[in-house]
């Protein structure tokens, strides 16, 4: 019975119940989109810093990315390879080589990261074959062309057709070993490190310029699920962490992305402690504004035999049923939300976040877990926060309350 | 005759700030069971106070109060509603009735409190509300009923449990005379049929003269108590 009258009690001012639901409701779906929208955007950057060049899992020789050291190759690597072909969780694989080096056009010069690739393979775990603006993608055998990225392009002052000559140190020795390329393909791979400093040859003739044999210094791998690529229990992890080599997840290899993550999840955290303090003082102020007008109504209750601890109970059930039509609205209009973003997207496009720049539209990702999870905290905040009133009210004295509109 | 309640010496001191004011002072009476009881005075005379000493809603500063022989100092908290719930019927001035309650769900409010059982709740207030004179309203809301009804109802919720006091604070305060006679007419009828201890205060001559017994308070003293015949 008293739950009922606490429902009656709520439609009592339909207004002020609606107002303030769905300002509390307004607040639970600013927190439900946007730990969606932070999730789509999570998504986006993991999605083009994993497809961009480096796959969702690399295979190096341990210390080879903190020196780039030549020396430092895949230890068996033949093998290796062979078994990437074998497991049935990898759907694609490219070795390369990599060093860093000079290049120089006849009217400038600049430093490069020189990688040599099978562009077979390359195709399939990176976007350096969609990304070219001019020119073509490198032949399978090799015709001693270069792919240069836009920036460089423009500083080396060179097109696609022009020559220019690269420069590295080789291995063991140190001694610097020169060759001359056409540039063969200009690419837009819209990130500022890459355009301005990435160049691709064929592997053949990396190898031969570093005169490191067969060697490799990276695989790229792409798993047939990226979120195997982020759980540090995959079995890959251990399998191919073997012979001095060292097999890594995006996670690892760009620390900074994952940083981002947690640092969204604290945001998250705040918005929410932030969003349900606002919650809680709108409940109370609604609480104590019907609480206020209805105070003979306490007093004629308790003067008929109401137990203080039924008053407590009334008075939380209305703050209960307020926030399950604020759970209701707020739930309807985030996944209205929802809806909406996620058929129009939200443009970040060209935003550079943590190294990485937001390329495609970010859509909101549905997490039905969110709409339980979110609401329930608001309900129980909003119950505990309204024991203040609600204590208020038993205490009450009947008689006072019974004089104050007289 | 049974004595139902009986105050010794009970004076009530407000204070506000500096100032005291005396509601009560030294106010001794014994009504028994059965009584049909005005208590009546100007307004401020202590009336409101003396009802709510005497049903627990508020204590005396000093002097007591008794219940059927219970000290109602002596009874506290959840104690103390539910003895109210048990033993005291109200009838306020006005805005009785909870307004989001039918008529039917104000007059079983007491009733569920107590626990019982639905069947016997429906015959009740079926009973009830052609005692009172509002057949066919069960299911009319507060705002739809006029003031002289919804005292009525106030009335109905009261007896329904059948306590053993009614208490009754200026209920036709707010009424026209031919209302408010017809009111004390009706309450009169059920204090009869009953045996319900009926006290109520008013400070309208026509209205007082209806009782049998009539204590007049002023500046919260007793200045007369008489049993007419
Ligand atoms: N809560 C209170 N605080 C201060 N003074 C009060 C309070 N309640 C009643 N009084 C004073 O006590 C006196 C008696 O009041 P009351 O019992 O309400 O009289 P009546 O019901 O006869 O009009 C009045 O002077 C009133 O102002
Ligand atoms: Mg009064």
């Amino acid at each position: 019975m008293l739950f009922k009258l606490a429902w009656r009690n709520i439609l009592r001012n339909k207004r002020r119940t609606v107002i303030s639901s769905l300002a509390v409701g307004f607040g639970l779906t600013t927190l439900i989109f946007f730990e969606a929208f932070a999730l789509g955007w999570i998504v986006d950057m993991i999605e083009t810093a994993t497809s961009t060049i480096s796959g969702h899992a690399q295979i190096h020789r341990e210390d080879f990315t903190d020196t780039y050291n030549v020396d430092l190759t895949i230890n068996n690597s033949k093998n290796l390879l062979e078994n990437l072909g074998r497991e049935k969780d990898v759907v694609n694989f490219a070795p390369r080589v990599i060093s860093l080096g000079i290049i120089t056009s006849p009217r400038d010069i600049g430093s490069v990261m020189l990688f040599g690739i099978e562009p077979e393979k390359e195709k399939h775990v990176s976007k350096v074959e969609k990304s070219i603006i001019r020119g073509a993608f490198l032949p399978d055998n090799d015709n001693g062309t270069i792919l240069i990225g836009k920036k460089l392009a423009k500083t080396l002052e060179a097109g696609v057709g022009e020559k220019v000559v690269v420069t590295v140190a080789q291995s063991k020795t140190g001694e610097l070993s020169q060759d001359m390329f056409r540039i063969g393909g200009i690419f837009d791979l819209r990130t500022e490190e890459m355009d301005s400093g990435f160049a691709f040859i064929n592997m053949t003739r990396a190898q031969k310029m570093l005169n490191i044999g067969d060697n490799i210094h990276e695989i790229s791998i792409v798993f047939d699920d990226i979120d195997k690529a982020s759980r540090p229990d995959f079995f890959f992890w251990e399998r191919y962490s073997v012979n001095g080599n060292k097999a890594e997840g995006w996670n690892k290899i760009f620390p900074e992305v994952e940083s981002m993550i947690k640092m969204t999840d604290f945001s998250i955290y705040i918005t929410a402690v932030i969003l349900f303090a606002i919650v809680a003082i709108g409940i109370i102020n609604t609480l104590f504004m019907s609480l206020y007008e209805r105070i003979f109504e306490f007093g004629v209750l308790k003067a008929i035999g109401t137990r203080s601890l039924d008053i407590v109970k009334l008075v939380l059930y209305e703050s209960f049923w307020l926030s399950i039509v604020s759970a209701v609205f707020g739930i309807v209009l985030a996944l209205l939300h929802h809806y909406i973003f996620s058929i129009i997207g939200i443009n970040y496009i060209g935003l550079e976040f943590g190294g990485v720049t937001v390329q495609n539209l970010i859509y909101p990702v549905f997490k039905p877990w969110s709409y339980v999870i979110f609401p329930m905290i608001m309900i129980v905040f909003t119950l505990i926060v309204s024991l203040y009133p609600a204590i208020y009210a038993s205490k009450l004295g009947p008689a006072k309350a019974i004089r104050k509109t007289m | 005759m049974k004595e139902i309640i009986r105050t010794e010496k009970v004076t009530k001191i407000y204070r506000t700030g500096e100032i005291e004011v005396a509601a009560l002072r030294d106010v001794s009476v014994c009504i028994n069971e059965g009584e049909f009881t005005a208590i009546a005075g100007p307004s401020g005379s202590g009336k409101s106070t003396f009802l709510n000493i005497i049903s627990g809603l508020d204590h005396p500063t000093s002097g007591d109060a008794y219940i059927s022989g219970s000290r109602i100092n002596d009874i506290s908290g959840t104690k103390l509603s539910d003895f109210r719930r048990d033993n005291i019927g109200f009838v306020f001035q006005s805005f009785n009735l909870i307004p989001v309650l039918s008529v039917t769900e104000n007059i079983e409010y007491v009733m569920l409190l107590q626990g019982i059982p639905r069947k016997e709740r429906s015959e009740r207030v079926a009973a009830i509300l052609s005692e009172v004179g509002l057949e066919g309203m069960e299911n009319r809301m507060p705002f739809q009923l006029s003031g002289g009804q919804q005292q009525r109802v106030a009335v109905a919720r009261a007896i329904v449990t059948s306590p053993g006091i009614i208490l009754a604070d200026e209920p036709t305060a707010n009424l026209d005379s031919a209302t408010g006679a017809a009111l004390l007419d009706m309450m009169k009828k059920l204090n009869k049929k009953k045996n319900m201890t009926f006290i109520f205060s008013t400070h309208d001559r026509n209205i007082m003269d209806v009782s049998r017994r009539l204590i007049v308070l002023k500046d919260g003293r007793i200045e007369k108590d008489e049993v007419r015949g």
